[in-house]
């Protein structure tokens, strides 16, 4: 198979069937024997590459975002046209999920999946609520005459088309997805121009600023704050400044480990083209297969990996930013300066309202030769989060670590595929060890997984001894495919709002970061929080979840999965809203953050002065207001 | 200015309630009516679970909380602070033992098993029913799955310590800890079965004694948060003797909102428990002490001399259980957690702003207490006796009794209350009488005679710290019992009455709504600690009360003026009859002031006690109304303690550097006036 050619994946595989072998000679299986064993991973090996193979890092059809989008991604969904979840009936429904994207695509079924929704959320599968085949009427756009006439003239490619247009007016949260499927925004761009290079910025900022012209930029779209909404009374025509055709690399200095690179570029085309010479910038959020660059640093996103890469803040070198006022930049690649307040770090976070940010040189680094994937089981959350904390506090924290709670611990296992007889068996002693053996109790067991990155010597050190910090605390090694899965889900997961609409299910996830000692009690208090909300307004089926997704020094970052059956609530979206913002109070009130890393956009904006002081907040503004003073960047967002 | 008081929306919710309050008994169960049919061995030896729990709680052995408590980061802290300043490290950590072993509780099932037996027996030869209303009990095991629970009833009678548990036991609720005062602790047998039962105990005071306060805190913080077992206490802090609500103490309040505000538990369910006992064991020892007839100190033998008292009557015991108040939704509109969260919670206490919210929950859990507690036909009988007695009269007609009776119930159902009464009256009136028949009887001859109830044999033999007369005690006592039932309606009356007061104390005959109200609030804010009232609420208070006169026709509302119809109408009688008694304990606290200098407000006390024995016996008073129940030193100490918040008190240096108390000539008229009594103010000014 062409797809394992480079090699590394076939490292890869190798590592994750000795792996496997390991674990089960660790777990001396006596019964059976060691060829059929073998077999069976390797069966399971293949379905599991075939994710690997189609992983947005790997996926086989090069290419960046065209500017029709919706060719290639749903327009009122998460994701690719072609993957989704499917409710299907045979004798009884059934859910299965549609593409070879996936590992758990294919149209494979999920037996668990509608049981599941069934119980948890109560579902009605013969209750269907589809969304609108086709966007309503696109509202007409303001043109402003005299701006058009001289932008023509500048040769950047643009579209005043309703579908491009409505697909750059929203991000997605809740809020906004609901309104595609069921309504219109009031307001949408008016156009949406597709610069090329940075100078096609420098001359289109230039021109907005002359005429009065609104620009909101835009990169991958996948914002989960309301950034991209258009203020609704804003009459200046709005350009959607779309970066995505900027997506070139444009150096690479080996000498230095730094890239310089142009925002537009989606997190899985850099990270393919990096690879394809050798590099990687480590910086994996959730979202990269969907989201920019720009995107990153004009919200201070967070990688899956920032304990080996760290942040965007600790990847990012320079910062070149389009401004009403000029191109802020700095002539120095000097890897530390002081000399006052660093204003790249205005920019960093600056969510579209100061400028465009067009270039961007980040630290890369050279590919790890070994990957491995892991995963504890715990006893209970609250022995996950002890063993997490010492983890932190020894600062050996593997490229990544998470830890699931009871109720995203089960809902792992509703999104399992079909067990295959050895599996049935093998998982059937697995269960029995845990709950007779362990005494592990299945209402409070939850599950953390690990990502392992670097050379072997350093990968097997770091194994041994988050292993061996997890036994103290109660921990059992739980596998390799486990946490590979746990790390395939992120990805999947995000599909599963749109099937939830569907069918009455509203879902949307928030996060914050908290010091350590506040981590268990924020989870607690944010969950029975959001709980009496929803009895209050008497919604019956709810599923909330959180895992702790990122460790530090002095603290964790913590993310929270929130869905409700809204049948019989004749405005779901603003219950949502209501509850998710008590369940802000909440955070805010147990010593948790207004947010980890996605951004404040217009939904989290009321808590910004609470959280920084009226002084500290005007000064924010006032910055702004230099750069921008006629207010051409007027998304609203932050203030 | 318009004034915002709507006074015709209030009038149409009386309406409404009239129906609604009536006492039915179906929605009650009635704990001992099963003990009686069935075997108490059986139920004390039943195989015990809760029927559910706290899920979030760990049971913990009495060690292992103690070693939580030893190794929170508050108590490290202190010790540490206390080791930097010299004292050797273990000598500290015993005293943490020490102080711990003191306080621990411990509950052990057999000790609840023997209560389980012995109660019922001691509650069937004495009490009627014992009523738990169904709906209170659904919506606690509704929250006490996922909330943490404190049980807060209210403090009459010792026997309240253990009616909350024994109920707990016979609902299979989870049974509570409970935080006891030192003094029980001392009781030979009994303090370690309260112990082994759940109780707990702590000092009287401790602010200044920074090792002690950061154990209870983590103890009790430690039962909530990790244990998960309900807490209960009582606000009152002690028995009330008077029958009315005591102002709340917020040490324990504090402590347990603590725990919300510094965000380590999501919110905490507050139950607010009305006790209604028809008859109050400790009647009589209450209407003694309140009189300064000094008390025997707790004591089992004391205790078992009470037990003479188990071959006598007390009624039915209503409990009911309210609405759980969540501290959360309570405290979130008066709380800014977020400002403290940076900093590690151990080293902040609660700020000024917090106490405050603190103090205002406590005020509005007692509210919920009093508006779920059952007025007994006993309470108004009071109502209507303690006037006659306050006249001189010992005899009342039952007919005319009855009348009144009937009446008053009508009036407090008008207001929201709940009575008691739900068959003819005058069976009810007949019935009630036969309980309390030890001070007022029915005679053979259709009148109801109010008993002597005092014997010089009451009177201990050395009484040198009695302020009083024994001749005053002596008529006084009959007074007092009546009082205290009496104050157990007072909570209906009490703003109708400051509103009846307000205006009639103007002396004006159509006075505006503005001054109404600047003086409802000041009445309010004068006798804040004999009566509660939640400052956000004096609007709304006021407005009712109003409302109360409009709909029985005694004033007229008409715009922004109330225009008095009828200064001798029954209602309007009734309202300052209730308020004379503590009309003039505070006008003789302060006449006292003016006239004299007081070390201390025990001082301050006791001299007005003796001016109120002087004003009622006083030659010029002869005519008026003998309101001996101003006697008692609970609205005394109120009165001292809300003039000195008020400001009214002067400190003074002495020469030799002593503090005195005192009190300026046109503050305390100003006083006088807003608490003249309307009936008399001639006189009493010829008396200033």
């Amino acid at each position: 198979m062409s797809i394992f050619s480079g090699g590394k994946l076939v490292l890869h595989i190798d590592d994750i069937l000795f792996c496997r072998l390991k674990y089960m000679l660790q777990r001396d299986t006596t019964q059976g024997n060691i060829r059929e064993y073998l077999h069976e991973c390797q069966q399971q090996l293949a379905t599991e590459c075939l994710f690997m193979a189609t992983a947005p890092s790997s996926r086989m059809n090069p290419g960046h975002i065209s500017t029709q989008r919706q060719d290639l991604l749903k327009w009122n969904g998460w994701g690719y046209n072609d993957s989704k979840f499917v409710v299907c009936k045979d004798k009884d429904y059934y859910v299965t999920f549609s593409g070879n994207r996936y590992k758990i695509g294919n149209n494979m079924v999920l037996p668990h999946f509608g049981p599941w929704v069934k119980d948890t959320l109560g579902v009605d599968f013969d209750d269907c609520t589809p969304a609108l085949q086709q966007p309503l009427q696109v509202p007409q756009p303001i043109i402003n005459k005299e701006f058009m006439s001289e932008f023509e003239q500048l040769g950047i490619s643009y579209s005043t088309d309703n579908e491009d247009r409505l697909f750059r007016a929203h991000g997605h949260t809740l809020a906004e997805i609901f309104t595609l499927r069921q309504g219109m925004f009031p307001r949408v761009p008016d156009l949406v121009a597709w610069p090329s290079c940075h100078g096609d910025v420098e001359k289109l900022i230039l021109l907005a600023t002359k005429h009065n012209v609104v620009i909101i930029p835009i990169g991958g779209g996948t914002s989960v704050s309301g950034a991209l909404l258009c203020p609704e009374n804003e009459e200046r025509m709005i350009v959607s400044l779309d970066t995505t055709q900027m997506h070139k690399i444009l150096w690479i200095d080996a000498n230095n480990m730094t890239a310089c690179i142009e925002s537009g570029i989606i997190g899985q085309d850099l990270e393919r083209r990096l690879r394809a010479q050798g590099y990687t910038t480590g910086h994996e959020p959730d979202s990269y297969e969907f989201s920019s660059l720009g995107g990153w640093v004009a919200t201070r996103a967070s990688g899956m990996k920032k304990n080996i890469y760290g942040n965007i803040e600790d990847i990012v070198v320079l910062v070149k930013c389009v401004t009403p006022r000029g191109t802020v930049e700095r002539h120095t690649a000097g890897p530390r300066i002081s000399a006052g307040p660093d204003i790249q770090q205005f920019i960093l976070g600056s969510e579209g309202t100061i400028g465009v940010i067009t270039d961007v040189t980040l630290k890369v680094r050279p590919v790890p030769p070994v990957q491995r994937y892991g995963s504890i089981v715990f006893p209970d959350f609250s022995s996950g989060v002890n063993c997490m904390r010492e983890v932190a506090f020894h600062r050996c924290q593997p490229a990544s670590i998470r830890l699931m709670d009871n109720e995203q611990f089960k809902f792992g296992h509703a999104l399992k595929e079909p067990s295959r007889l050895m599996g049935l068996v093998t998982d059937g002693i697995k269960k029995i060890y845990l709950t007779r053996i362990k005494g592990f109790d299945v209402n409070t067991m939850c599950v953390a997984t690990l990502l392992f990155e670097g050379q072997e010597e350093q990968v097997s050190s770091q194994e041994k001894k988050i292993y061996s910090i997890a036994a103290s605390h109660g921990g059992i090694s739980a596998g390799e495919a486990n946490g590979l899965r746990g790390y395939m889900l992120t990805f999947v997961i995000a599909y599963i709002r749109d099937l939830g609409f569907d069918y009455g299910i509203v879902s949307e996830s928030f996060e914050t970061s908290v010091p350590w000692d506040k981590v268990q009690v924020l989870c607690h208090n944010v969950k029975h929080c959001v709980r009496t909300k929803c009895l209050e307004y008497n919604i019956k089926h709810i599923f909330v979840t959180c895992r702790v997704t990122q460790t530090y020094d002095a603290g964790a970052c913590v993310y929270f999965y929130f869905a409700f059956n809204y049948r019989g609530l004749s405005d779901p979206v603003h219950v949502y809203e209501e509850i998710e913002g008590h369940a802000r109070d909440e955070i805010i009130g147990c010593g948790g953050s207004i947010s980890h890393h996605h951004g404040i956009g217009k939904v989290r904006r009321r808590w910004m002065e609470k959280t920084f002081t009226k002084p500290g907040l005007g000064a924010l503004t006032a910055i702004k207001n230099y750069f921008d003073p006629t207010n051409v960047f007027a998304n609203g967002n932050l203030f | 200015m318009e004034s915002t008081i709507d006074t015709e929306n209030i009038s149409v919710n009386y309406n409404h309630q009239e129906s609604k309050n009536s006492f039915i008994e179906s929605e009650y169960v009635d704990l001992v009516a099963e003990r009686r049919e069935y075997s108490d061995l059986r139920f004390a030896l039943q195989e015990w679970e809760p029927l559910k729990s706290y899920k979030y709680g760990t049971p913990l052995e009495r060690t292992e909380i103690f070693n939580t408590v030893l190794h929170s980061e508050r108590v490290n802290y202190i010790i540490t602070q206390l080791v930097l300043k010299g004292k050797p490290r273990d000598e500290v950590e015993a005293e943490v033992s020490n102080i711990l072993d003191q306080m621990g509780h411990t509950q052990d099932i057999a000790i609840i098993r023997r209560f389980a037996f012995m109660l019922p027996k001691i509650m069937k030869s004495i009490y009627g029913k014992v009523l738990v209303n169904r709906d209170g009990i659904e919506k606690v095991r509704n929250v006490l799955e996922e909330t943490p629970l404190v049980l807060l009833p209210t403090h009459r009678s010792y026997a309240d310590f253990l009616l909350v548990s024994y109920m707990s036991y016979h609902l299979r609720l989870p049974m509570p800890v409970i935080a006891a005062g030192m003094d029980f602790m001392s009781m030979s047998i009994i303090g370690d079965m309260l112990r082994g039962s759940g109780a707990f105990y702590i000092r009287r005071s401790f602010v200044d004694n920074s090792l002690y306060w950061a154990v209870f805190q983590e103890y009790v913080q430690t039962l909530i948060k990790d244990v998960g077992s309900p807490l209960e206490f009582f606000l009152e802090g002690t028995r009330s003797r008077s029958g009315k609500s005591l102002p709340p103490k917020v040490g324990l309040l504090g402590c347990v909102s603590e725990l919300w505000l510094r965000g380590r538990v999501p919110d905490l369910a507050l139950v607010p428990i009305s006790i209604s006992y028809e008859r109050t064991l400790e009647e009589r020892l209450y209407a003694y002490e309140l009189l300064g007839v000094p008390k025997p100190p707790e004591s089992t033998s004391g205790l078992l001399k009470a037990m003479s008292i188990l071959k006598e009557s007390f009624g039915d015991i209503i409990i009911n259980i309210g609405t759980p108040v969540s501290l959360r939704s309570y405290l979130s509109p008066h709380a800014d957690r977020h400002l403290y969260m940076a900093q590690p919670r151990h080293l902040l206490p609660l700020t000024r702003k917090e106490l405050y919210a603190c103090e205002g929950l406590g005020l509005h859990v007692l509210r919920q207490i009093q508006c779920g507690a059952v007025c007994s036909v006993w309470s108004l009988i009071c109502v209507g006796l303690i006037q006659e007695l306050q006249r001189g009269c010992t005899t009342v007609p039952l007919h005319q009794l009855v009348q009144e009776v009937d009446w008053l119930a009508t009036l407090i159902c008008k207001m929201g209350g709940t009575c008691t009464l739900k068959g003819p009256v005058d069976e009810e009136v007949k019935q009630a009488l036969s309980v309390h028949c030890q001070v007022a009887a029915l005679g053979s001859d259709g009148t109801v005679h109010i008993q002597q109830v005092h014997l010089d044999s009451y009177l201990p033999t050395q009484c040198k710290s009695m302020a009083l007369e024994p001749s005053t005690v002596s008529s006084a006592v009959s007074h007092m019992m009546l009082q205290h039932y009496v104050n157990q309606a007072m909570h209906h009356f009490i703003r109708p009455a400051l509103v009846a007061q307000a205006i009639l104390a103007l002396r004006d005959p159509a006075p505006s709504l503005d001054k109404i109200e600047s003086r409802f609030r000041t009445l309010c804010s004068i006798f804040n600690y004999d009566f509660i009232f939640e400052k956000s609420n004096e609007k709304k208070d006021l407005s009712e009360g109003i409302a109360i006169l409009v709909s029985s026709g005694e004033v007229r509302h008409d715009g922004n003026h109330v225009n008095l119809i009828d200064s001798k109408s029954p209602l309007l009688n009734l309202l300052q009859a209730l308020l004379r008694p503590f009309l003039l304990a505070y006008r003789a606290t302060l006449h006292t002031l003016v006239a004299g200098e007081y070390k201390n407000n025990n001082e301050l006390v006791s001299a007005s006690q003796r001016k109120v024995e002087e004003m009622l016996t006083n030659e010029i008073q002869a005519s008026s109304f003998k309101v001996y129940s101003a006697l008692t030193l609970d609205s005394l100490r109120h009165a001292a303690r809300a003039f000195t918040k008020l400001g009214i008190v002067d400190r003074h240096k002495g020469e030799d550097g002593s503090l005195f108390l005192q009190c300026s000539a046109e503050k305390a008229d100003m006083l006088n006036q807003i608490l003249t009594d309307t009936q008399f103010r001639p006189l009493l000014q010829a008396h200033l």
